[in-house]
């Protein structure tokens, strides 16, 4: 049961928080940055501040998108601290994925982080995509399209079509999503501007196939569940460089007969 | 009754005393095709919700009780539906809510390119109708929502 706290606590907790890990990140001390990050997750998990009107934002949801994406960027500049870190495929993978995580909540929290940070924060993940946009191109992608029998309301478990409420506003503490209930694959393109970046085919994951009728055999990502601020209770972890650059690539074939 | 509006109706059972009353229909995107699910797009869901707040009487084919899933998909296009406008002298507000829609949804989306929009739109005139299928970049659609404000100088197309 999270336990309260008073606004004015929240936000002078949270600054503190958010000067502890420029100041790891200063030193370039990723790691510790990066756990400065997963530790202000795990107390923003064990709170709820008091008094806060259910029709606004709960500040607790937009610093955990900001400590996420925090988190991300810690790893990112970690993995990419590492030589020649963009010649190796899972790492790649990885810095990838977590760039796009990293942007999308950047530009998602509205909390006070001061502006040259944000433009440094940034750059960080920019960098990273330039640099492996620079060695393998931007591209291409798989694109999903799928179909759902019922698109719930978060708020009222209602269908969305039919309910009054809208996506992105907060009612009384919980905010209004779309939920896909009975979701099918309708259709997969291989298309050049995605709406999700994340499902890259990466050139590695490419072969061409010797199978009658099949020109090109590829694994890739075909959809990705990211939510801007984690999943309940999640913080994530500061990524093990040692485990990542020792990860083997999966072969194609074994990936795309599972 | 214009005829496509017609065959659309007749397709999903819809009664034209269930549209008394209604100025603007939204229409699944695939009701002209031979599909057996009928599909509404996240983004006619979202603009039918925009037009109602708006104080539009609008009704989805979801308010009219007609089965259909929601089609998601994972391009950057912007998939509008099929949209009537019922009642002519609601065209000019209608056309105004559809352009601050697109406007709202469009810094969104994330790409080096304008995305494409789909729209098909009728507007029921009381001898004739105006029938577009725009497929194209905001702009525009923006300037063509700007012309069927006054529709009474558009074409029914393909005739």
């Amino acid at each position: 049961m999270p336990h309260g706290i008073t606004e004015a606590g929240f936000v002078k907790h949270a600054h503190l928080l958010i000067q502890e890990w420029e100041k790891w990140v200063r030193k370039k001390q990723w790691e510790t940055a990066g756990r400065v990050a997963t530790n202000a997750l795990a107390w923003l998990n064990a709170i709820k501040v008091d008094g806060v009107n259910g029709n606004e934002a709960d500040p607790c949801y937009e610093a955990r998108i900001l400590f996420h994406g925090l988190r991300d960027l810690a790893n990112i500049a970690r993995i990419t601290s590492v030589p020649k870190w963009d010649r190796h495929p899972i790492a790649v993978e990885e810095v990838w994925c977590l760039a796009i995580d990293a942007e999308e909540r950047v530009a998602a929290t509205a909390l006070a982080l001061r502006d040259e940070y944000r433009e440094w924060l940034k750059g960080i993940a920019a960098a990273a995509m330039q640099a492996i946009i620079a060695r393998y191109g931007d591209g291409p992608y798989l694109s999903v399209g799928l179909s759902a029998e019922k698109y719930l309301c978060t708020v009222c478990g209602e269908d969305y079509r039919g309910c009054s409420h809208e996506r992105g506003i907060w009612y009384d503490g919980v905010l209004c999503r779309r939920r896909m209930i009975g979701v099918k694959r309708r259709e997969t393109s291989v298309v050049d501007n995605p709406k999700d970046r994340r499902c890259r085919i990466w050139p590695w994951n490419t072969e061409k196939s010797s199978e009658p009728g099949e020109s090109m055999r590829f694994v890739a990502r075909c959809m990705s569940m990211f939510e801007l601020a984690g999943n309940d209770g999640e913080t994530g972890k500061v990524v093990n460089l040692a485990e990542l650059f020792s990860k083997p690539t999966q072969s194609i074939r074994a990936a795309s007969d599972r | 009754m214009p005829e496509s509006l017609d065959i659309a109706l007749n397709r999903l059972k819809i009664k034209a005393s269930q549209i008394d009353g209604v100025d603007v229909l939204v229409l699944p995107e695939n009701v002209f095709t031979s599909d057996e699910t009928l599909f509404d797009t996240p983004e006619s869901v979202e603009l039918a919700k925009h037009l109602k707040k708006q104080g539009v009487a609008c009704k989805t084919s979801f308010d009219l009780q007609v089965e259909t899933d929601v089609l998601e998909r994972r391009g950057l296009d912007i998939w509008l539906g099929i949209l009537w406008i019922l009642r002519e002298a609601v065209a000019p507000e209608a056309m105004e809510y559809i352009r601050m829609y697109i406007r709202q949804i469009l810094p969104r989306i994330k790409s080096s390119e304008p995305p494409i929009v789909h729209l098909k739109i009728g507007i029921k005139r009381e001898n004739a109708t105006a029938e577009l299928d725009f497929k194209g970049p905001p702009d525009s659609l923006d300037s063509v929502l700007q012309a069927l404000k006054c529709p009474t100088e558009l074409p029914k197309l393909g005739s």
